[in-house]
């Protein structure tokens, strides 16, 4: 197992960086904005009480590093740290859902990496973060869990003693003895690895125009701009320029071209380096993504974890045959890293079945072909369109001369109720549900009666009279995840009902202990 | 095949008291608050518009009221119901939009049985089971029918679904 051990002094630099974006703002106002010693004495004591502030924030990054602690000891992974309150949580490493690796450029080089356990429980203590550790030690951790995890599904929790004693090194150096161990689940090395999406680089210059990524370099020059005006003054050099450019459409066409070519290479590099090295494979109880040239980012996930799929496609997706698939599990929905599960933004559509059949069979792709009552349609024209009416009041009330932008959003409006009407469509039988929903944006969701964890039917008077209902599945995730078909005859909402409560077919139950 | 019945118990029909009497304190507060802040315009000069709009919303107030405290007490009570079997625990509620629950015993979590003063008065409790998502909430059951039934739940609570595939 793991003694005690502190993260990488890293982690001290990586904290620092952190202080200093936190305060760049402050920093450009006090002492660049108000450059010299000749300032108003406002300032002066803004700078001192900055000057405090960095020192105790410096003196909390080297004692914070000081305190903080991991240990791997009798299967649970403890981690102590706290300031001024000792904190110290356990969490069992069986319990370990998914596990993200984020690693920096500057990690890289010093082959470090930053480590996040999730579990499924819905608390604060539901997660761990090493924020700099070893690469090799985030393998064994990772190892060790995953181990866990393979082991625990295969047999029961009598056999967990005998391979804590097995020294963790036989791990890297002699897979196949581990696999004889654990009978049918298989160490997770990467020769058990099966990879099934590689992008290939017709699919990176898609993506590329796809996501808008040359859209970044906006912001970069208002920045650069702003930067450059403290020092000349841009307003009159930009005024020549532009007198310039505007004198002859020639050099005016190919100025446009040339900023056009210059975000497109903009856009492509940086689609390249995100998505570039783009992995998506798999072995029997996990699901690894991986992605980046520069900066690296990993994810693995139990696919016994995936409590539901979504297929997403906006119109320019459409058009090009591409879908953005994301993986609804528990510990997924909550922070910043939510764009790994996306498991591949820019997926080929005709790929999609064949990879999601691969990935997770226990979530079968289907085609859905229950559609929508005509009475629905009725209902869905008849809604009163509240933000139609708010927009369009305030629209008459200050700028009443743009009155063609309400007949705009008229159109827009009952076009996307008769999309959404006619492209809605469900499906539910032994293998799984699908609804399918959406106007010009499309939205598949796929989930099976095992995973759902609560269903809803209701009804509205008007419903009633036209012998509608919605229905709503309710997944295990934090927070959980809802998701409603609106408008279905009265009669499928209740075969879903008795759909619903056949689940015992499927599942199987174990009396807890007390 | 199982089926699944729909739910037919009811809750307690002190409940429409219970609701009366905590929904009349609630509106005689805002309706004296309203009131404060009207005397208070009228003595201290505000601008009338302000006052107005206190106006409209005291007028208001009351016309909720006697919605919230005359008749929609009777209509939540009468269509309350709900049932709880080995399997399923179900709530069916609601006056113009009806809402269906229906969560596996497997996904409860925890069990509670609360009353409040008002609730204690009348010996009934409100029972609060929780699942992952929201809790789904029985309110103004009979104190011994919410204990018992507490302990039910708790019995059959115990049935958990193995987690892998």
């Amino acid at each position: 197992m793991i003694e005690i051990t502190r993260m990488h002094p890293m982690k001290m630099i990586d904290a620092l960086i952190k202080l200093v974006k936190d305060s760049i703002f402050i920093i450009i106002l006090l002492f660049i904005l108000n450059i010299g010693s000749d300032v108003s004495t406002l300032i002066k004591i803004f700078r001192v009480v900055f000057f405090i502030y960095i020192t105790i924030k410096l003196c909390m990054i080297v004692i914070e590093w000081q305190r903080t602690t991991y240990e791997i000891k009798d299967e649970t992974i403890h981690i102590r740290g706290g300031l001024f309150q000792r904190t110290h949580k356990t969490i069992p490493l069986y319990e370990i859902q998914n596990i993200t690796w984020d690693t920096p450029l500057y990690y890289r080089m010093f082959q470090l990496t930053s480590l996040k356990l999730e579990t499924s429980a819905a608390s604060d203590s539901a997660t761990v973060k090493l924020e700099a550790i070893k690469t090799d030690r985030a393998q064994q951790i990772e190892e060790l869990a995953t181990h866990f995890k393979a082991q625990d599904i295969s047999t029961d929790t009598d056999m967990h003693e005998e391979v804590t004693e097995a020294p963790s090194q036989t791990v890297n150096s002699n897979p196949d003895a581990y696999a004889q161990l654990e009978g049918t689940a298989p160490i997770l090395s990467e020769k058990q690895r099966t990879i099934h999406f590689t992008p290939t680089k017709k699919d990176l210059i898609k993506a590329s125009f796809l996501s808008f990524s040359f859209l970044a370099l906006i912001p970069l020059l208002a920045v650069g701009y702003q930067n450059l005006e403290q020092f000349i003054d841009v307003d009159k050099q930009a005024e020549g320029v532009l007198a310039f450019l505007t004198q002859s459409w020639i050099i005016t066409t190919i100025a446009i071209i040339l900023l056009i070519v210059i975000a497109l290479v903009f856009g492509i590099v940086h689609t390249f380096l995100k998505y570039g090295k783009y992995e998506i494979a798999s072995d029997e109880a996990r699901i690894f993504i991986h992605r980046g040239v520069l900066s690296e980012k990993a994810f693995s996930i139990r696919k016994a974890n995936v409590q539901a799929i979504q297929i997403t496609q906006n119109p320019l997706k459409k058009l090009l045959g591409l879908a953005e698939i994301k993986l609804i599990s528990a510990g997924s929905m909550d922070d910043e890293s939510d764009d790994v599960r996306t498991l591949y933004p820019f997926l080929p559509i005709k790929h999609a079945n064949n990879l999601m059949s691969a990935l997770l069979p226990h979530l079968p792709m289907k085609e859905a072909t229950e559609k929508l009552p005509k009475n629905a349609f009725y209902l869905r024209m008849i809604r009163v369109p509240w933000l139609l009416i708010i927009a369009a009041a305030l629209i008459i009330w200050f700028k009443s001369n743009w009155w063609p932008a309400i007949i705009a959003l008229f159109i827009v409006t009952y076009a996307s109720r008769l999309f959404a009407y006619r492209n809605t469509c469900y499906i539910w039988d032994e293998t799984g549900i699908h609804f399918k929903m959406g106007g010009l944006w499309t939205q598949h969701f796929i989930t099976n009666r095992k995973k759902i964890i609560e269903i809803e039917i209701e009804q509205s008077w008007f419903q009633k009279k036209l012998g509608l209902a919605n229905i709503t599945t309710v997944n295990r995730v934090k927070p959980a995840h809802q998701e409603s078909l609106e408008d279905i005859p009265i009669e499928a909402a209740h075969h879903f009902k008795q759909w619903y409560v056949q689940r015992y077919n499927d599942v199987e139950v174990k009396i807890e202990a007390d | 095949m199982y089926e699944l019945i729909e739910p037919d118990r009811r809750i307690a029909e002190d409940a429409v008291k219970v609701w009366r009497i905590s929904n009349t304190i609630t509106h005689l507060i805002i309706a004296l608050i309203g009131i404060g802040l009207i005397t208070a315009g009228y003595y201290y000069d505000w601008k009338n518009w302000i006052v107005i709009i206190f106006f409209v919303l005291v007028t208001l107030d009351v016309l909720f009221a006697i919605w919230d405290i005359f008749i929609e007490p009777v209509l939540t009570q009468r269509y309350w119901r709900y049932d709880i079997n080995a399997e399923f625990i179900q709530i069916k509620h609601g006056i113009f939009k009806i809402h269906h629950t229906i969560a596996p015993m497997t996904k409860v979590q925890y069990v509670t049985a609360q009353q409040g003063p008002l609730l204690r008065r009348y010996g009934l409790q409100t029972l609060e089971v929780g699942t992952m998502n929201t809790p789904i909430k029985i309110p103004a059951l009979p104190k011994e029918e919410a204990i018992a039934l507490r302990g039910q739940i708790a019995e059959y609570a115990k049935i958990k679904e193995a987690e892998h595939v």
